[in-house]
C-alpha cells in the first residue's frame, strides 16, 4: 500500500503518463473519471421533470442561469438504490461543450493513476458498455472503473442530445 | 516588420459595408432635378472613404472602381455635370459591384469581374462624355489656361535626384485628382515645381501624394487664383492652404477674404499661432507646441459657428499676439515645418469641419462603440440572473415582519427598481431601429418598379421604432417578400390605375409601431386588392380545405398555403406561389403573426406582429400536478372553467368543449406529458383556449398561477428538443419551468390522442 502510494507520487512527478481522476461510487462499484471533465460538485435538488423522458433523466435544474439536465447514473446502470437524501451528490460535468449533471451515491476522492496502473477491460457483458470503459485501475485493494465519461454522455444511448447533433 | 493587416479586415468589411449602404441610401434620396450639395458631398465622402480604405488594405479592385466612381461624383458635386437618372443607375450598379467584391474578399461568393469592367467603362463614359475639354488642357503648361478654373495649385521641391522619373510618377498620381498642368518647371532641382490640378478640391489628398515624393517642408497648396503670387515659393505663405484641405490654418485664409459665413476654426488657429517663434531655428519645437494645442480641436464644432462678423474683424488685423502673424510674415522655415504635423494631427476632423455645414455636425459626432453580440448576450444573461436573485430575495423577505425589518424591505424595493431599470437598459442595447430594414426598400421598390414599368411611391412611417437585433436580421427577408408581392400583384399598371380613376403613381406604405408589447409592421398598398373569388376558385382547384361561407380573413389566409398563387402568369418577380408560405413560416417561427386586410380595388394591408425580442416572453404560468408550465401569452385567447354541459364527448371520449358556439378539441396537458397527480375531471380544472396559426384548441390544466415576463433559456444548449416544449425559463424561486410549444400541442389535438385510460 505504502509502496503503491509512493509510486503514484513518483508517477505524478514525471507527469507524462499520470492523470488525475475523480472517483465516485455507484452502489458497490467505484468509478473514476477524468477530473478535467468535472466542473463542480453540488448537492441534489429536485429538478424540473421533463415529459416523456427516459426514467434515468431526472429533469433539468437551473445552474446559475443555465438549464442543465440531470442524469441519475444509478438508474441508468441499475446499481444501488435511487433514493435522494441530503447527502446525494450531483457531479456537474462539462463534456463536449455541454453541461450535464450526474447523480451518484457519493464522491470518494481525487486520485492519480499512471497508465501502467490501468489495465484494459476484459471482454465481458456489463450494463456499462465496454466501449465506454477505458480500463480498470488498481489502487491497492480497490478496483476503479475508468470510464470515458465524455463518450458516454455524448452517446445516443444517453439520449442527451438531438440525434442530428449526436 | 510587416504588419498583419488581416486583423483589421473585419473592421474594413464592416465599415465599407456601412459606407456602401449609406451611399446607396443617399443616392436613392437624391432629387435628380435639384440635388442637394450636402448629400452629394456625403456620397462623395462615402466613396472616398471606401477608396481610401480598400487601397490601404490592398483590395485594389475595389479601389479602382471607387476611384472612377469618385471622379464622376466629384464632377457632379462641383456642378460640372448635371446629374442624370442614368448616373444614379450607374452609381447603384457600381455599389452592387462593390458589394460583390466585398463579399468576395470576405470569402463569400465570387466577384463578377466582367461586371466590374463594365461598370468602370460605364462610369468612365459618363465622366468623359460631357467634358472632353479638360483632358486636352492638361498638357498645356501655361498658367493662363488654369487661371479661370477651379482647382488647386501646388508648389513643392522634389525630394532626391531622380527629378524626371519622380515628376512623371507624381503627375500620374495627381491625375487621380484632376487634370494636371505644369505651370513652372524649375531650372534646378532645388527650386520648386509649380503645378495646377484642375477640378480638384481634395487638397489633403494632393498633399498626401506630394509628401511621398517632395520635401514635405516645401509643399504648398492653394486654390487657383486665391493664392498669392505664384513665385512666392519659399513657403512663407504656406498656411494659405485651400479651404477644403482642412489645415487649421487654412480657415483663416478664406476668413480673411471671404465676406461671411465661411466655416472657421479661427479662434483655434489663432491660439495656435501664438507659439510661433520668430526664428526659423525653433521651428520644430513650435511644431510640438501646436501639436499639443490641437488636442481640443474636436471642440471646434462650436468654434465653427463663430459669427461671421467676428472673423473679418479678427482678420482685419487685430494687433494681438496671435494675429501678429498676419502682419509680420514669419520666417520662412517656421511655417512649413509646422505644417506636416498639423496636417497629420488635424487633417481628419478639420476636413469634416470644413466640408460640412455646422448644423450637420451633430449627426456625425454621434458616439458609438462596436461590441460583439456575445458580450451583450452575456450581459443580458447576467442581468437576468440578477433579476432572478432579486425575486428570490423578495420572496424570502416576504416572510419577515415588515415593521421590524423595514430597512431590509426598503432596500429590497430599491433593488427591485434598480434591477428592473438595469434590465431595461441592457435589453435596449440589443434594440435597433427598424430603419435598418426599411432602408433597403427604396432600392428594392425602385428596381422592381422600373422592371415592371410601374410607378411607385414608397412611404415609410415609424422608422425609429426599435426591435431586437436578432429579429431585425430575420424580419428583413419576409418583409422584402411582402413588399415585392405588393408591388407585383397589388399595384396595377399606371394606365390601369388611371382607368380606375386612381393616381397613376401607386403607393406602398411601410409602417412600424409598438402596440402592447409587440412591434407591428404594416405593408400596405393602394392597389387592386385581393380577389376573393379568384382565391376561392384557385383553392377549390387545388383541393384546399375551403367553403363559400369562409370569412374574408379566412380566405386571405389561403394565400399563405404552400404553392398558392393566383397570378395569371409567372414572372421572374413572383407568381410561382413559393414565398408567402415561407413568409408565414418565418414569421411564426419568430413568434409572430401575419394578418391581411384587403378591399377589392382599394388596396391590401399585411400586418406583421412580432414580439419585441426573442429573449423575453410574456407568459401565463399554469400548474399541472406539481409542475409549472409557461404558455406564451400571445397564443392565449381566454381561459375558463368548463361547465359539465360544455363538455361533449365523441365516441365515448370527452374530447370536445363548446365555447361560444365553437367546438374545440381538448388537449389535456397531464396526458400529453404524463404528469401524475393532476386534476382529471374536465370540469374541475381550467381550460385555456389557444389559437396557434388559426387552429384553436383548449388546453386543460389544473390551475392558472399568474402572468410573468420570462427570460427564455434554451433547453437544447445542454439537452435536446422536447416535443411540446419550446424552451425553459427560471422562475422567481430559482426553479426551472418549461415553456410550452403551443403550435405543437395544438397539433397534437389534431392527430390521434392517446386513450384517456
Amino acid at each position: 500500500m505504502v509502496q503503491n502510494n509512493a509510486r503514484a507520487t513518483a508517477g505524478a512527478d514525471d507527469g507524462a503518463t499520470a492523470q488525475e481522476y475523480l472517483t465516485f461510487t455507484l452502489g458497490p462499484e467505484e468509478y473514476a473519471i477524468d477530473i478535467l471533465k468535472v466542473q463542480e460538485i453540488r448537492g441534489y435538488e429536485p429538478p424540473t421533470t421533463i415529459a416523456n423522458a427516459p426514467s434515468f433523466l431526472k429533469g433539468v435544474i437551473n445552474l446559475r442561469g443555465t438549464i442543465v439536465p440531470i442524469v441519475d447514473m444509478r438508474i441508468k446502470f441499475g446499481v444501488g438504490t435511487a433514493d435522494y437524501t441530503p447527502f446525494t451528490v450531483v457531479i456537474i460535468l462539462n463534456v463536449g461543450g455541454r453541461v450535464v449533471g450526474i447523480v451518484v451515491d457519493s464522491v470518494s476522492d481525487v486520485t492519480t493513476l499512471r497508465s501502467d496502473q490501468i489495465r484494459p477491460p476484459p471482454e465481458f457483458a456489463a450494463t456499462v458498455d465496454t466501449r465506454y470503459i477505458n480500463g480498470l485501475g488498481t489502487l491497492g485493494e480497490r478496483m476503479l472503473i475508468v470510464a470515458d465519461i465524455e463518450r458516454l454522455m455524448l452517446s445516443s444511448e444517453m439520449a442527451l442530445m438531438d440525434e442530428a447533433t449526436a | 516588420m510587416s504588419i498583419d493587416m488581416s486583423q483589421f479586415y473585419q473592421v474594413f468589411f464592416e465599415e465599407t459595408g456601412e459606407h456602401l449602404g449609406s451611399m446607396e441610401n443617399l443616392l436613392l434620396g437624391l432629387d435628380i432635378a435639384d440635388p442637394d450639395a450636402e448629400q452629394l458631398n456625403a456620397i462623395f465622402r462615402a466613396a472616398h472613404s471606401i477608396k481610401g480604405s480598400s487601397g490601404t488594405f490592398g483590395f485594389t479592385d475595389m479601389a479602382d472602381v471607387t476611384h472612377i466612381l469618385e471622379n464622376l461624383l466629384d464632377r457632379i458635386r462641383k456642378g460640372e455635370l448635371a446629374l442624370r437618372n442614368e448616373m444614379i443607375d450607374a452609381f447603384l450598379a457600381a455599389g452592387d459591384v462593390l458589394k460583390g467584391m466585398l463579399a468576395a474578399h470576405k470569402g463569400e461568393g465570387q466577384a463578377d469581374e466582367a461586371a466590374a469592367v463594365a461598370i468602370c467603362q460605364r462610369l468612365r463614359d459618363l465622366t468623359h462624355a460631357a467634358v472632353p475639354a479638360t483632358a486636352a488642357v492638361a498638357a498645356a503648361p501655361v498658367e493662363a489656361l488654369v487661371a479661370g478654373q477651379d482647382g488647386i495649385e501646388a508648389w513643392f521641391v522634389l525630394d532626391g535626384d531622380d527629378g524626371d522619373t519622380a515628376i512623371e510618377r507624381l503627375i500620374e498620381e495627381l491625375g487621380d485628382f484632376g487634370a494636371v498642368s505644369i505651370i513652372n518647371r524649375p531650372a534646378t532641382p532645388d527650386r520648386p515645381w509649380h503645378l495646377a490640378i484642375v477640378d480638384c478640391v481634395d487638397a489633403e489628398g494632393v498633399r498626401g501624394v506630394l509628401e511621398f515624393l517632395a520635401r514635405s517642408d516645401s509643399i504648398r497648396i492653394g486654390r487657383i487664383g486665391e493664392t498669392t503670387t505664384g513665385d512666392a515659393a519659399d513657403g512663407a505663405y504656406g498656411f494659405f492652404d485651400e479651404a477644403a484641405g482642412g489645415d487649421a490654418a487654412v480657415t483663416v485664409a478664406p476668413a480673411a477674404c471671404a465676406p461671411s459665413g465661411t466655416v472657421s476654426t479661427a479662434d483655434d488657429s489663432y491660439g495656435f499661432f501664438e507659439p510661433l517663434p520668430a526664428a526659423g531655428a525653433d521651428a520644430v519645437p513650435a511644431a510640438d507646441d501646436s501639436f499639443g494645442f490641437f488636442e481640443p480641436l474636436p471642440q471646434s464644432d462650436e468654434a465653427a459657428v463663430v459669427p461671421a462678423d467676428v472673423v473679418p474683424a479678427i482678420a482685419a488685423g487685430s494687433e494681438g499676439d496671435g494675429f501678429g502673424f498676419f502682419v509680420d510674415v514669419p520666417p520662412p522655415a517656421a511655417a512649413p515645418a509646422v505644417q506636416p504635423v498639423v496636417a497629420a494631427a488635424v487633417a481628419k476632423p478639420a476636413d469634416d469641419v470644413a466640408k460640412k455645414p455646422p448644423v450637420k455636425l451633430a449627426g456625425g459626432a454621434e458616439a458609438t462603440i462596436r461590441v460583439g453580440v456575445d458580450k451583450v448576450d452575456q450581459l443580458i444573461n447576467l442581468v437576468g440572473e440578477l433579476v432572478i436573485t432579486q425575486a428570490m430575495l423578495a420572496q424570502s423577505a416576504a416572510g419577515v415582519d415588515p415593521v421590524e425589518f423595514e430597512r431590509l424591505h426598503n432596500g429590497l424595493t430599491q433593488l427591485e427598481r434598480n434591477s428592473r431599470d438595469l434590465q431595461e437598459a441592457v435589453m435596449s442595447i440589443r434594440m435597433m431601429p427598424i430603419s435598418t430594414v426599411f432602408s433597403r426598400f427604396p432600392r428594392v421598390v425602385r428596381d422592381l418598379a422600373q422592371k415592371l414599368g410601374k410607378q411607385i411611391e414608397l412611404k415609410t412611417i415609424g422608422e425609429e421604432t426599435e426591435l431586437d437585433k436578432s429579429l431585425i436580421e430575420r424580419i428583413s427577408d419576409p418583409l422584402t417578400h411582402l413588399v415585392r408581392n405588393s408591388l407585383d400583384h397589388g399595384i396595377e399598371m399606371p394606365d390601369a390605375r388611371a382607368a380606375k380613376g386612381k393616381q397613376p403613381v401607386g403607393t406602398i406604405t411601410l409602417k412600424a409601431y409598438h402596440q402592447s408589447g409587440n412591434i407591428v409592421i404594416e405593408v400596405g398598398d393602394d392597389g387592386a386588392g385581393l380577389p376573393r373569388d379568384k382565391i376561392l376558385a384557385k383553392a377549390r382547384e387545388r383541393g384546399l380545405n375551403m367553403h363559400e361561407q369562409m370569412t374574408d380573413a379566412e380566405v386571405w389566409q389561403l394565400i399563405f398555403e404552400p404553392g398558392f398563387s393566383t397570378a395569371d402568369q409567372v414572372t421572374d418577380v413572383s407568381g410561382r406561389g413559393v414565398g408567402m408560405d415561407v413568409v408565414k413560416r418565418n414569421i411564426t417561427a419568430m413568434g409572430g403573426r401575419v394578418e391581411i386586410e384587403s378591399m377589392l380595388g382599394v388596396g391590401t394591408r399585411m400586418t406583421v406582429r412580432l414580439p419585441l425580442t426573442l429573449a423575453i416572453l410574456d407568459g401565463m404560468s399554469v400548474a399541472v400536478g406539481k409542475e409549472t408550465y409557461i404558455i406564451p401569452l400571445g397564443y392565449v385567447i381566454e381561459s375558463l372553467q368548463a361547465e359539465r354541459s360544455m363538455i361533449k364527448s365523441v365516441s365515448g371520449l370527452e374530447r370536445l368543449i363548446q365555447v361560444r358556439g365553437e367546438y374545440l378539441p381538448v388537449v389535456a396537458l397531464h396526458e400529453v406529458f404524463g404528469i401524475p397527480g393532476a386534476v382529471r375531471p374536465l370540469d374541475k380544472g381550467i381550460m385555456v383556449v389557444l389559437d396557434a396559426d388559426g387552429v384553436k384548441a383548449a388546453l386543460f390544466v389544473d390551475a392558472l398561477v399568474g402572468q410573468h415576463q420570462v427570460v427564455i433559456k434554451s433547453l437544447e444548449s445542454n439537452y435536446r428538443k422536447v416535443t411540446g416544449v419550446s424552451g425553459a425559463t427560471i422562475m422567481g424561486d430559482g426553479h426551472v419551468a418549461l415553456i410550452l410549444d403551443v403550435s405543437a400541442l395544438v397539433g397534437m389535438a389534431k392527430s390521434a390522442m392517446p386513450a384517456a385510460e
